[in-house]
């Protein structure tokens, strides 16, 4: 403390310490927040075909295609801790060899100051809905959620769903030609 | 020694003391009450925003040397003559002295 330099470690080092306390009661009175928010999910021109996954094997994998609706506002999820949110549309659905069967077939990245309102029409997939085998065909209860892993500016990453789902069946006979 | 680009910067004791309490008061004050802002606003931008501000006055207030450190200067031991203080006698008495 006696020479300038000392004095400048002494001052920087106080405040970064003081920085990290605000960041640490930051993340804190964020942390028992609630981040669910309503959705409305709505699909159509499902279709089901049944053509060689060349990524695992020549065998023939049951790809579904289909157009979706949401409509989720998303501003309450944005608050000082929130630095940036990934939207995710995921299928889930059970078939004889996996219990839980999970896809990702759409996402987004919101950052903050983006428009925090997710409003999409006839929207087309983002990635293939394979299957791993023959479990699509004349499923009925393939279900599709709206999640989001919220990344905060600091503490832990929490993973929350969007409460309201769609249940789509999906034909029970393949779609032949390029008729996407 | 205790120079930064030609200028004496040294404090004294009590100086150090009271720079440390100062800086410690003003950047603490400053971080409190833009955590409150930055909540209020919900906008950590603006907590740091407020606690930079608390570190640039906190620097002004006591990195330079200002006159109020400088009111108690040590009072040193008057230097003594080499050449008389080589009796033993002369350096035990100044040994109490100090005392």
């Amino acid at each position: 403390m006696h020479t300038f330099l000392s004095r400048v470690n002494a001052v920087s080092a106080f405040s970064l310490s003081t920085l990290a306390a605000l960041t640490f009661l930051c993340f804190a009175s964020t942390f028992l927040v609630n981040y669910t928010a309503p959705v409305t999910i709505n699909a159509a021109n499902v279709v089901l075909k049944n053509v060689p996954e060349y990524a695992v094997s020549r065998e023939k994998h049951d790809l579904g295609a289909l157009r979706f609706d949401t409509t989720a506002d998303l501003t309450p999820l944005f608050n000082w801790n929130t630095k940036q949110l990934f939207v995710y549309l995921t299928a889930e659905y059970e078939t004889p060899s996996n219990k839980i069967n999970q896809v990702v077939l759409w996402d987004k990245i919101i950052r903050r100051g983006d428009s925090s309102m997710v409003q999409l029409k006839n929207q087309h997939l983002e990635y293939y809905f394979w299957d791993d085998g023959n479990g699509l065909l004349g499923h009925r209860n393939v279900s599709l959620y709206l999640s989001w892993n919220i990344i905060p500016i600091a503490g832990t990453l929490p993973l929350w769903s969007g409460t309201g789902s769609y249940k789509l069946s999906f034909p029970s006979e393949y779609t032949q030609g390029r008729s996407f | 020694m205790d120079t930064f680009m030609g200028f004496s910067v040294h404090m004294d004791f009590e100086g150090q003391k009271l720079a440390e309490r100062l800086f410690q008061i003003i950047v603490v004050a400053f971080g409190a009450v833009g955590w409150l802002y930055g909540y209020y606003v919900q906008d950590f931008f603006m907590t740091v925003l407020t606690l930079g501000a608390g570190f640039v006055l906190a620097s002004l207030v006591t990195l330079p040397p200002w006159p109020i450190y400088r009111r108690y200067p040590l009072k040193w031991a008057p230097s003594q003559d080499t050449t008389t203080s080589v009796s033993n006698t002369e350096s035990t008495s100044s040994k109490k002295k100090k005392k």
